[in-house]
């Protein structure tokens, strides 16, 4: 049987993953520490109602996607193109990082923020987080046509900005 | 590498710094305020259970507020009620004038109409029967009373002729009286009224005959002054 998790060890092991779910959401570097403070604020409070049958970050996943919504309804805050900063992220290198280059994780970041939002979450849990349409729909409260319908519009978004992108790096 | 294939290459992201993840922490634990600092110990469901001894008073306050508003209307009701001055009913009736109206003069005998020789002592005698609607009715007053208050309509009548310039008419009138009343306590008066329209038709032969008899049947008469030109030949 599930069991429920204790909140202690919920923010010491997803605090990360929260940031940069954030961050990919578009929120900016200076607002980050206050949004995953209110994000993690939500869960607390939230805690009773989750199932610990469900996957945990699609759930986490919500309560960021809320959070930077309306941190993006106010304009002063909405910054475009967010490029990751090299004095947060780890000095050294992870798994992921050597199997791509540096240029190319600046490229699919920079591609992903221009992705509209409501995509970008699809976009993001199925394609990063690697969690099935189905998953997604029930988190995100939505059909699964319209998680499918969305992935595959954010597929598209992200590949037109990939290339917009490397035509002005002047790649081929 | 294609571009889908980087971006989930990408995976969850670097770690945090552990000074930001202190940060956050501290700040999440500020924020949460009266909640225990050792996060995994406090339950959720606790905050919910704080509320409800602020609902209780909420509803208490909001109890009491109602009630004092409640007594507050009764007592404004019986102030208002004890207070207001007492209310005057006005009733307005449809009454027919009581003195000149034929209706209101008992007939003495119903079968004798007045006789009205012309349209002006019409006018000055008007008989309107009264509305049908009229809620007023005449006193009732004895048989005596109500005779006399006949002659005297009668004889009225009879003098507004003479004040009109119609001899005649007052003649007649007077006439009718007598008829009416041959003992009439108006008797006398209306026997000096009949000398002087006699005088005024110019039946003098008549009026000085009258006008004996007045004297005789009346020395001490205070109306003697006025038949005083019949009696001279």
């Amino acid at each position: 049987m599930p069991v429920e998790p204790d909140f202690e060890t919920l923010f010491q092991e997803e605090v990360s993953y929260v940031w940069n779910v954030l961050r990919r959401l578009g929120v900016s570097e200076r607002d980050l520490e206050d949004l995953t403070q209110q994000v993690f604020l939500q869960v607390y409070r939230q805690l009773a109602q989750y199932d610990p049958r469900r996957p945990l970050r699609p759930w986490l996943f919500c309560f960021a996607l809320r959070a930077a919504s309306n941190h993006r309804r106010l304009s002063r805050h909405r910054i475009e193109l967010q490029v990751p900063p090299p004095d947060v992220a780890d000095p050294a290198p992870g798994p992921d990082e050597r199997l791509i280059g540096l240029e190319d994780r600046e490229l699919a970041e920079r591609a992903l923020s221009q992705v509209p939002l409501e995509r970008r979450a699809v976009l993001l849990l199925h394609e990063v987080d690697g969690q099935s349409i189905p998953a997604i729909a029930d988190a995100l409260s939505m059909p699964v046509n319209t998680a499918y319908s969305r992935l595959r519009l954010a597929r598209q978004d992200y590949e037109k900005s990939v290339a917009r992108l490397r035509l002005q790096r002047g790649d081929r | 590498m294609s571009s889908l294939s980087t971006l989930r290459a990408l995976g969850p992201g670097p770690e945090v710094p552990d000074e930001i993840k202190q940060r956050i922490h501290r700040q999440l634990l500020f924020a949460l305020g009266s909640a225990p600092l050792a996060l995994s110990s406090a339950p959720p469901a606790a905050s919910n259970a704080a509320r409800l001894p602020v609902r209780f008073w909420t509803a208490k306050s909001a109890l009491v507020v109602g009630g004092m508003w409640l007594l507050g209307a009764l007592m404004g009701v019986f102030a208002y009620s004890s207070l207001r001055p007492a209310q005057v009913r006005v009733v307005y009736v449809d009454r027919t004038a009581p003195s000149v109206s034929a209706q209101s003069i008992p007939a003495a005998e119903p079968s004798a109409p007045l006789e009205l020789a012309t349209p002006a002592a019409a006018a000055v005698a008007p008989i309107v029967p009264a509305p049908a609607k009229a809620v007023w009715s005449a006193p009732k007053t004895s048989g005596l009373r109500s005779d006399l208050g006949r002659e005297r309509a009668l004889l009225d009548i009879a003098r507004q002729s003479a004040a009109h310039g119609e001899p005649a008419q007052e003649l007649s009138q007077v006439t009718a009286y007598q008829r009416e009343f041959p003992h009439g306590r108006l008797a006398e008066e209306a026997e000096a009224l009949a000398i002087r329209a006699l005088l005024s038709l110019g039946q003098k032969g008549e009026a000085y005959a009258r006008a004996s008899a007045f004297r005789e049947k009346y020395p001490d008469s205070f109306l003697t002054p006025a038949i005083e030109p019949a009696l001279t030949p």
